[in-house]
């Protein structure tokens, strides 16, 4: 029904869509998930000709898009970014008018089938005065009406329930569920997860313009193969149960490789009490926040990390050098370790509410790597940013080679989940072109200010490189990041 | 979809209300002028006012002339800013588009309504101020001047009030013809300014930016005109040839300036619409 080819979207140096290969049949229910700003709804304007590729193929219907778009146009109906109408007239006025635009069937049945979709949609007995007065709600109602008016084959919807009370979204599921039994093909566009998790049949996950999941919802929800046991005596039964013990939280257990019926009949022929018990399943929700990053609507505030490139490692050592620079850097020894966190918290909460989630992020991937360089820093006052900006570089290719399912934290094997998932978000914001955006010291400020872009650029070349060099050595690729970075402060404050 | 974009604009309460005050903006004047019989010298004020007094049937032209500056121009690029941006800031474009209605087709038949408003504005306004005209001032003969080669449309004005010694007189038929002519002209020079608010719109997302955009274009225009410095340029300005169709009303009829003004606003009409079309056709709608 769809089906695109790494279909790819770049807004000037912005990539919107990065290769996406979607894969929508005809009769499913397709939820199109992603965060905010993930590049879901541009997506969708590719997928109705509004806005053009910049490469890659699509296909809709088995026609090619753009190019005979208008070939299937008739047969979609799309509700894109909220439903639109012109204020002044009235609702079946402005059905009329959206159905009489455009080439198509002439005025016999107009009246019957505008009827119809309001009747579908739950606006039967609207009256005639003007959609500025509708609510929200209504609105939506009848932006699905116009979707609905010429029976399509193919609904492209993007958030539809918005505005809902539930009592709404209960009513356009079924209604949604009624068409596609009918043989539409309904593709959902959405960030609720409990609209996509109660109607769709296959799911597509989109996290900063990637296409990173796509399968049938029911094979994601598959059981984990882990049992979920929550017990009253759930010490008694860590203690029966060790080495097939794999998490314990409070009363709740979670046991590898068992069998539930046969779990519980043993848990029970010890004298334990069982409350529950279970194949462990992942939830949509757990699935979508392991294979994202947060939304692109949260923007922190962003100061540029600026690193010099490739500057000679043989400066670092120079005379007036900073000194964690030249050696070998006490990179990843707890102490470094322990300050760097301290000083993130710390710009974390003087961030205020809107604080610096980005460039955390950015710094949680730099992590270890920074830390020398900003130990060392404390004396010289100049090469923190830049060993930060170049182990964020290495970070980002650490898990960009390592695919979203990956561990970009393999280098770091002591290192929290939360750390590696926030690790890798820094990394996956690569491609999106703002990865030269790291989170420089604060004393260092200054010196930044009236750099420009193309400094930064080289800032970030200069962070792969280090990071090209350090990428799969672990604990030592760090080292060489930190140095090199090193070495560009320095170079800064020379200028 | 030309028949849509009409009925848009006819169900369109801004439509109804822009005319209006372009009709009524001169019947204000001609009650003004009709009771008072004071009307400003000769050369100076609106164009052909002071010919007024003497003759009704002459009004509509000197309708025109008092909406032309601003009035007439404002209207027109409201109604032209609107045309793309409006319906991509409501949000409506994309729904128009993946309806589908083709581009050029859109683009096409929002033209049209664009050009029949501008038609039904001037028509309205002329029509009106003949009738005001008829009622306050009544007919007599009129004697307009013998072309003055180079002299400029106020210039004119002075010759027709104080032509009746030596100015040729004008049958009604001539007037009406004439008229029509300096309607067609007025219509083409909107058309102009039409042609600018909507390759604007195009650009942007904002109907009011189109439309101040176009007017700030004028503008310049305006000043450009007037400035001796800017005289390399001044014969292909968009508003150089505006005044052009006083010639209508001089013995005979000064072609020279007429036809050059058609042939401005045919140029920045073709260019600019050509604009247009390119660079919606190949937009990306995000709105």
């Amino acid at each position: 029904m769809i089906t695109t080819r790494a279909l790819t979207k770049r807004y000037g140096r912005v990539l919107a869509v990065n290769r996406v290969d979607l894969d929508v049949r005809e009769g499913d229910r397709f939820g199109f998930l992603g965060p905010n700003g993930s590049g879901k709804t541009t997506v969708v304007r590719m997928l109705l000709g509004l806005v053009y590729a910049t490469s890659g193929e699509i296909e809709v219907m088995g026609k090619p898009v753009p190019s005979r778009v208008a070939e299937v146009l008739p047969r979609i109906g799309a509700l894109v970014e909220g439903p639109s109408c012109y204020g002044h007239m009235s609702g079946r006025a402005n059905l009329a008018l959206i159905d009489a635009s455009g080439r198509g069937r002439g005025l016999r049945n107009r009246r019957q089938r505008i009827s119809e979709a309001l009747e579908r949609v739950g606006l039967a007995g609207v009256d005639n005065r003007a959609v500025k007065k509708y609510s929200l709600g209504m609105r939506q109602r009848l932006g699905l009406a116009a979707a609905l008016l010429r029976e399509p084959r193919l609904l492209i919807l993007d958030e539809p329930t918005n505005g809902l009370d539930p009592k709404g979204i209960r009513e356009i599921r079924d209604l949604l569920t009624e068409l596609n039994q009918a043989g539409t093909t309904v593709f959902l566009s959405s960030h609720q997860l409990s609209e996509v998790e109660q109607l769709c049949t296959r799911v597509g996950i989109v996290d900063r313009g990637r296409l990173v999941l796509q399968d049938d919802l029911d094979a994601l929800r598959a059981p984990t193969g882990r049992v979920m046991v929550r017990s009253p005596d759930a010490d008694r039964a860590a203690a029966l149960l060790d080495g097939h013990l794999e998490q314990r939280d409070g009363d709740r257990l979670l046991v590898a490789g068992a069998d539930p019926a046969e779990l519980n009949a043993r848990l029970v022929a010890a004298g334990l009490r069982v409350s529950e018990i279970g194949p462990e399943r992942r939830s949509l929700e757990e699935l979508m926040l392991a294979v994202t990053g947060s939304g692109s609507d949260r923007i922190d505030a962003v100061r540029t990390a600026v690193v010099r490139p490739a500057v000679a490692l043989a400066e670092a050592a120079g005379p007036g050098g900073p000194a964690g620079a030249a050696g070998p850097g006490p990179a990843g020894t707890p102490a470094a370790e322990h300050e760097q966190r301290g000083a993130q918290a710390a710009e974390r909460r003087s961030g205020g509410d809107w604080s610096v989630e980005r460039e955390a992020r950015g710094a949680h991937a730099s992590d270890r790597g920074s830390g020398a360089a900003q130990t060392a820093d404390r004396g010289s006052g100049g090469a923190q940013a830049a060993g930060r900006g170049t182990a964020q570089g290495q970070a980002g290719r650490n898990s960009e080679a390592s695919g979203p399912d990956g561990d970009s934290g393999t280098d770091a094997g002591n290192r929290t989940d939360a750390e590696r998932a926030e690790s890798r978000q820094g990394a996956e914001s690569q491609p999106g072109g703002e990865n030269t955006e790291s989170q420089p010291p604060r004393e260092s400020q200054e010196r930044r200010k009236g750099w420009d872009s193309g400094e930064r650029r080289k800032g970030w070349e200069g962070g792969m490189a280090g990071s090209a060099l350090g990428f799969g050595q672990g604990g030592k690729g760090d080292s060489a990041g930190e140095g090199r970075g090193s070495a560009g402060g320095e170079g800064e404050d020379k200028q | 979809m030309i028949r849509v974009e009409l009925v848009k604009l006819v169900r369109r309460p801004r439509s109804w209300v822009s005319i209006g005050l372009l009709c009524g903006l001169p019947v204000i004047v001609a009650v003004f002028v009709a009771v008072t019989h004071l009307v400003p010298p000769p050369g100076q004020g609106p164009t052909l006012l002071s010919a007024v007094l003497s003759n009704g049937s002459l009004y509509p032209a000197a309708a025109l002339a008092i909406v032309l500056p601003i009035f007439l121009p404002v209207a027109v690029a409201v109604v032209a800013g609107d045309a793309i941006a409006g319906e991509a800031g409501s949000g409506m474009l994309r729904y128009l588009l993946a309806r589908p209605v083709g581009r050029t087709r859109l683009l096409v038949a929002k033209l049209i309504a664009l050009v029949i408003y501008t038609l039904t504005a001037v028509l309205a306004v002329a029509a009106t101020a003949y009738i005001t005209g008829k009622l306050l001032f009544g007919s007599q003969p009129v004697a307009v001047s013998n072309s003055g080669g180079g002299a400029t449309p106020t210039i004119i004005a002075a010759h027709a009030a104080a032509a009746s010694l030596s100015g040729t007189t004008l049958t009604p038929a001539d007037i009406f013809i004439r008229t029509v002519g300096a309607i067609s002209f007025i219509g083409v020079s909107m058309l102009g300014v039409g042609a600018i608010a909507l390759f604007l719109s195009t650009l942007t997302d904002s109907s009011l930016g189109a439309a101040l955009g176009a007017l700030a274009a004028l503008v310049t225009s305006e000043v450009l005109v007037t400035l001796n410095a800017a005289g390399v340029i001044n014969p292909y300005l968009p508003t150089r040839y505006w005044l052009a169709w006083v010639d209508f009303f001089r013995q005979p009829i000064l072609w020279r300036n007429i036809d050059r003004g058609f042939a401005v606003q045919a140029i920045y009409v073709v260019v600019l619409l050509a604009c247009a079309w390119a660079n919606f056709a190949t937009k990306d709608i995000t709105s």
